[in-house]
């Protein structure tokens, strides 16, 4: 072989390694620039391409009225989604007719989805236990479960108008909801799963989990029980005058926390949509309604804080009064010659009139703005209206006397009952409002809303005047159907024709009733409107009594004290008396009846309802002459008789007139914490064998101490547990002194 | 040819003699324990690897095919290579019997016919091919001894390639018939072919390849390629063009392998090779695998052992008593240097995908067994390099 071919072979095996190992550098720089340039980056897509995002929804903050009792509150419950890239096109037909047998949903409609070129997709938000769980054990690729909160409301009906509602994603659509949606909703977590490339979650893999915010907690100033009374009142004023509508409000005058607000029709925001939705407007604070003679406070008040009048003033009414362009009739043929405190008694229009012209259209409007009704008041309720008036620059006289006695002008109920407690007030008008505070999960006070003083708007001297005048119309005047035995009330009664697109009509009719008692230190103020009441329609008729009737209760669930001796003596004097006066707490010669009592109205303790079936509860309440709703009448649904009662309004031991409806709450579907919670019994006194049985019954355990009857339990009666909590309960002889805690239970 | 065939008296005598031991040891002792150092350090590697990849499910079938392999490494390193290259005709034209077999009897995987059972055990005859053709080609061109004039020196060589290669593209089996160009480039151009006609040749036909590819994508020109072929070719373009199908490889493997940064994520804990989204990580895609578990430093350590092998291999080359032994060498060098260079390229992104596994790592048996055949030629042309002088 030539010594040049070998060389040349050499160097030729020599390049060809050259050129190889080169190749190989060339590799190693091309993994060091993708490990250590793109490297980070590339670690995230490596991050990314197993990591999938499920929404987890921050547990919506519960609703309290004020006395803590649960108004709104956050039930747990799944929803399906489908994260359709881990969803194989071999499956995808098997996991669409799965899910259809399951949710009910057309596999077209679901085939959709499922291929949809999207990260995550819902699939049905919000089933019940019964699909969660099959859904779960059909185990689908790329499908999964996770929580979200539904909004229960587990008083139906109750306080609908102030809660409001909310929508599919817990976001607050009307009412508190709405206002305090930022508050209520916290902010949402997610968990992210890792999941391998075949879309199996992986176990024990890293689960990220961003914890949502739960929202905040709201204690409303609504109590729930004053709520219940007035909303029982709506209903036996709708069904008793077919009315369209009617609307109330409670309000603490001296505070402005708002106690109660209901209108009718009501519906149940659990399931909003199947009433219409115009039964969500809420009268009391969208709609702004002509006052009639339940604005002629107002005007009172402006004539007597502008030393106009005094309270001796004299007014003549003849029945009618002229004033340029037109002459104004009262609605009685004529008053005669009256005091201002008649006046306002009577409710005398030619003396309003009067009232209204002497003070003239600049003071007139004047006062209307101090009374806060040309403005909102700014409740925490969303869209509230504000009323109509005739602009104060081109008003003729005619304007401000028919103004003077509360026609032609508008206001919302809300505005007009703001107005009349800062006469409660002592003149100071107050804002109204609904949340009292604002708790976060742990207890801790977020947000406490104090009483706002808006401002002074009659002195404190007139204010005491003004509410004597509004006495004297329960006392004696148009409003004696309000009167609440034993209790100074004022009020006023307002009788307003509608009027449809600008003219008044004859026969349709606005029915109010506004006062507040007990005139020497005001606790409560209420407003009632009926819209079209059929038959009677007068204030003084269809609201008084609705008013007196709810005024009762809730001063007496508020535990306020019957007036001075002097309130009742001037009862005694007009021979009006005040029946059963140890109900209201107060010990008393038995009282004569006063004549325009029907008959013997008996006041009875409400019975405990807890704890019975419905059956049971029906027939102890029938006992007691009082009636039970366990809310089938509102959704017409069946009940079964079986059911447990877990919550009553009024609250065991409550005075209410004989007939009243007591509301039971039974055992509460789809909420987490109304299921399984009991109240627990009073056994005292009970033998062991009954009270294994009492027990036993509504899913309680018992824990013997001792034997004989039952002296002492834990935790004591009334006490909210879980079903399944061990009640200990202690026997003793009967008769024995001591405890005998040491024996051992021996049957 | 007298000299040869004493020498191979020689040792088949002391081998018969000696019955085996003393004169195995001997071998042994004459071993290049550089070259086998560094391929089973490979294969080791290559068994964890494997075993983080799939479980040990594999491991134990992998570690019978590296044992069947290394009987073979050692038998053939006991054999003259001159001897198997005598034999290289009959070799030959049973391997181009066993191709055409293949395309009449063979199973199918993976839209290609590559298989044909023997018994129990499937073989790739294509991979038999690889060592065949080495044997064979360098016989054919060191008996040119460095004359390459007329169409008939370049003629018989390329046509000898070009059958079982032909056979081979048939099945289809674009990647193969790749390393059957480049051991023929690399024994070509060792063995004295004029480089303006090689790089002529091979310049020419990469040329004419993309330019068919270009025309066929832009004018729709009758390719003789299968769509998934050409998809990833069209991806290796670009990748994030069909990144859940045909792009899919590049961009999981480019994930894992970057996402492995200096040390890696630790062995058995690479999150792409573990959670399955790396396809073929057991195969193809073992190097994204250590690039991901054992980062840049395994991955550097692994070429490194190739460089040593491709030097060794090399080295060989260079020290053979004769053309043959050198051409067989580099036969064999060219064969694995161009499955790493293919393979490693291809994991981070440098090459379209072929499906060319990576010598002595990939599980696999049929690519097992030749490499380390291969390597077994090497330590044959090694142990006899000794020329006696003419």
């Amino acid at each position: 072989m030539p010594s040049s071919t070998g060389l040349d072979l050499r160097r030729r095996a020599l390049l060809l390694f050259s050129v190889t190992s080169v190749c190989l550098f060339g590799l190693l720089i091309r993994l060091g620039y993708i490990q250590f340039v793109l490297g980070a980056e590339l670690s995230e897509k490596a991050l990314d391409a197993r990591m999938q995002e499920v929404p987890v929804e921050a547990r919506r903050g519960v609703i309290y009225d004020r006395k803590g009792r649960e108004l709104a509150i956050s039930a747990t419950v799944d929803s399906v989604f489908a994260i359709p890239a881990q969803i194989k096109p071999k499956d995808l037909d098997r996991v669409a007719l799965a899910l259809s047998e399951v949710l009910g949903i057309p596999k077209d409609r679901l085939l959709v989805n499922l291929t949809k070129p999207v990260s995550f997709v819902w699939i049905k938000r919000k089933v019940d236990e019964d699909t969660a769980k099959r859904i779960r054990d059909l185990d689908l690729p790329g499908i999964g479960l996770t929580p979200e909160t539904r909004r229960f409301y587990p008083k139906g009906n109750l306080a609908c108008h102030v809660l409001g509602i909310v929508g599919i994603d817990n976001q607050g659509l009307e009412g508190i909801e709405l206002v305090y949606d930022k508050a209520l909703r916290g902010n949402p977590g997610k968990i992210v799963v890792e999941f391998d490339a075949t879309g199996r979650k992986i176990p024990a893999a890293t689960h990220r989990y961003i914890a949502p915010e739960d929202g905040c907690n709201l204690m409303l100033t609504v109590d729930e029980v004053i709520q219940f009374m007035v909303e029982r009142e709506l209903d036996k004023l709708m069904s008793t005058y077919s009315a369209k509508g009617a609307c109330a409000v409670v309000m603490d005058p001296k505070t402005g926390e708002i106690l109660a607000l209901a209108a009718r029709p009501g519906y149940d925001p659990n399931e909003y949509a199947k009433f219409p939705d115009e039964y969500r407007r809420n009268p009391v604070i969208n709609d702004a309604f002509s006052p009639g003679s339940t604005f002629k406070p107002i005007t009172a008040a402006a004539v007597l804080e502008e030393g106009l009048v005094t309270k001796v003033s004299r007014f003549y009414c003849g029945g009618s009064v002229k004033v340029p362009g037109a002459t104004i009739s009262c609605w009685s043929s004529g008053h005669g010659s009256q005091t201002f405190v008649d006046a306002v008694k009577n409710s005398c229009n030619v003396a309003f009139v009067n009232m209204g012209l002497r003070l003239g259209p600049d003071l007139f409007y004047k006062y209307v703005k101090a009374f806060g009704l040309t403005q909102v008041t700014g409740i925490d309720l969303p869209g509230e209206a504000m009323g109509i008036m005739l602009e104060p620059g081109n008003i003729k006289p005619v304007d401000l006397a028919v103004m003077s006695f509360g026609q032609t002008l508008t206001v919302t109920p809300i505005q007009l009952l703001s107005a009349i407690s800062a006469i409660a007030n002592d003149g100071v008008l107050m804002k109204p409002h609904l949340v009292k505070e604002i708790r976060g999960l742990d207890g801790t006070l977020i947000k406490e809303v104090k009483p706002e003083a808006v401002r002074r708007v009659i002195s404190q001297e007139t204010a005491k005047d003004l509410a004597l005048a509004m006495e004297e119309v329960v006392k004696a005047g148009t409003g004696k159907q309000a009167y609440v035995p034993g209790y100074r009330i004022a009020g006023k009664t307002g009788t307003a024709q509608k009027s449809v697109g600008g003219k008044v009509v004859r026969d349709k009719h606005i029915s109010s009733f506004v006062g507040f008692g007990p005139v020497d230190d005001p606790k409560v103020a209420m407003l009632i409107m009926v819209d079209e009441p059929q038959g009677a329609y007068y204030g003084g008729q269809v609201a008084a009594p609705a008013f007196g009737s709810i005024m009762k209760d809730v001063l007496s669930y508020m535990e306020v004290p019957p007036s001075s001796e002097e309130g009742r003596e001037g009862d005694r004097l007009r021979g009006v008396g005040v029946p059963g006066a140890g109900m209201l707490g107060s010990t008393g010669a038995p009282q004569t009846k006063g004549p325009e009592e029907k008959g013997p109205e008996d006041t009875v303790e409400v019975p405990s309802v807890l704890n019975l079936t419905v059956e049971e509860a029906k027939r102890v309440a029938e006992t007691a002459g009082l009636g039970l709703d366990v809310g089938d009448q509102s959704s017409g649904e069946r009940i079964d008789p079986k059911s447990v009662i877990m919550e009553q309004i009024p609250p065991p031991g409550a005075l209410v007139s004989k007939g009243t409806v007591i509301i039971g709450f039974r055992t509460l579907a789809g909420s987490a914490e109304a299921v399984g919670k009991v109240s627990v019994p009073d056994i005292r006194g009970k033998t062991i064998r009954a009270v294994a049985d009492i027990l036993g019954e509504i899913g309680l355990r018992l824990d013997v101490k001792g034997s004989g009857v039952a002296r002492r339990q834990n935790p004591s009666p009334g006490t909210l547990v879980p079903r399944g909590t061990v009640i200990e309960v202690i026997f003793e002889e009967p008769g024995a002194e001591k405890p005998k805690t040491e024996t051992p239970a021996r049957e | 040819m007298i000299v040869i065939f004493e020498r191979n008296s020689y040792v088949t005598l002391s081998l018969k003699k000696v019955r085996d031991e003393a004169a195995m040891s001997n071998l042994l002792k004459k071993f290049d324990w550089t070259l086998i150092g560094a391929v089973y350090a490979a294969i080791c590697l290559g068994l964890v690897l494997i075993t983080s990849a799939q479980g040990v499910g594999l491991l134990e079938r992998q570690l019978l095919w590296v044992l069947l392999g290394t009987c073979l490494m050692l038998a053939v390193a006991s054999i003259d290579y001159l001897t198997i290259d005598l034999l290289g005709g009959i070799i030959y034209v049973l391997v181009l019997l066993l191709l055409l077999a293949v395309l009449l009897v063979g199973r199918s995987a993976l839209g290609a016919q590559r298989w044909i059972q023997i018994g129990p055990i499937p073989i790739q005859p294509s991979e038999i091919a690889k060592v065949t053709l080495v044997v064979t080609l360098a016989g054919l061109v060191a008996r040119k001894e460095g004359k390459w004039e007329g169409l008939r020196s370049f003629g018989i060589p390329l046509l000898h390639t070009g059958l079982p290669m032909a056979l081979i593209l048939a099945q289809p089996d674009l990647g193969t018939s790749l390393v059957f160009a480049a051991i023929t480039f690399g024994i070509m151009f060792v063995g004295g072919c004029p480089a303006k006609y090689l790089f002529g040749l091979y310049g020419g036909g990469l040329a004419a390849a993309i330019g068919w590819v270009a025309l066929h994508l832009r004018y729709h020109i009758p390719i003789p390629l299968k769509d998934y072929q050409l998809m990833r070719l069209i991806v290796f373009m670009n990748p994030s063009m069909d990144p859940l199908d045909s792009g899919y490889h590049i961009i999981q493997s480019r994930i894992a392998v970057g996402s492995g940064q200096l040390l890696g994520k630790g062995l058995f804990a690479g999150t792409q090779n573990k959670l399955a989204f790396l396809p073929l990580r057991h195969t193809d895609f073992i190097f994204s695998v250590l690039g991901e578990e054992l980062g840049f430093v395994g991955g550097a350590l692994l070429l490194c052992a190739y460089i040593v092998i491709i030097l060794r291999g090399l080295r060989i080359a260079s020290l053979a008593k004769d053309l043959t032994g050198t051409l067989m060498a580099v036969g064999v060098v060219s064969m694995i240097s161009f499955h790493v260079v293919v393979n490693v390229g291809m994991t981070l992104g440098l090459m379209p995908v072929t499906g060319l596994p990576l010598p002595f790592v990939s599980y696999g048996g049929s690519s097992m067994v030749t490499n380390l055949v291969g390597v077994g030629l090497l330590l044959s042309i090694y142990t006899r390099r000794h020329k006696i002088s003419f």
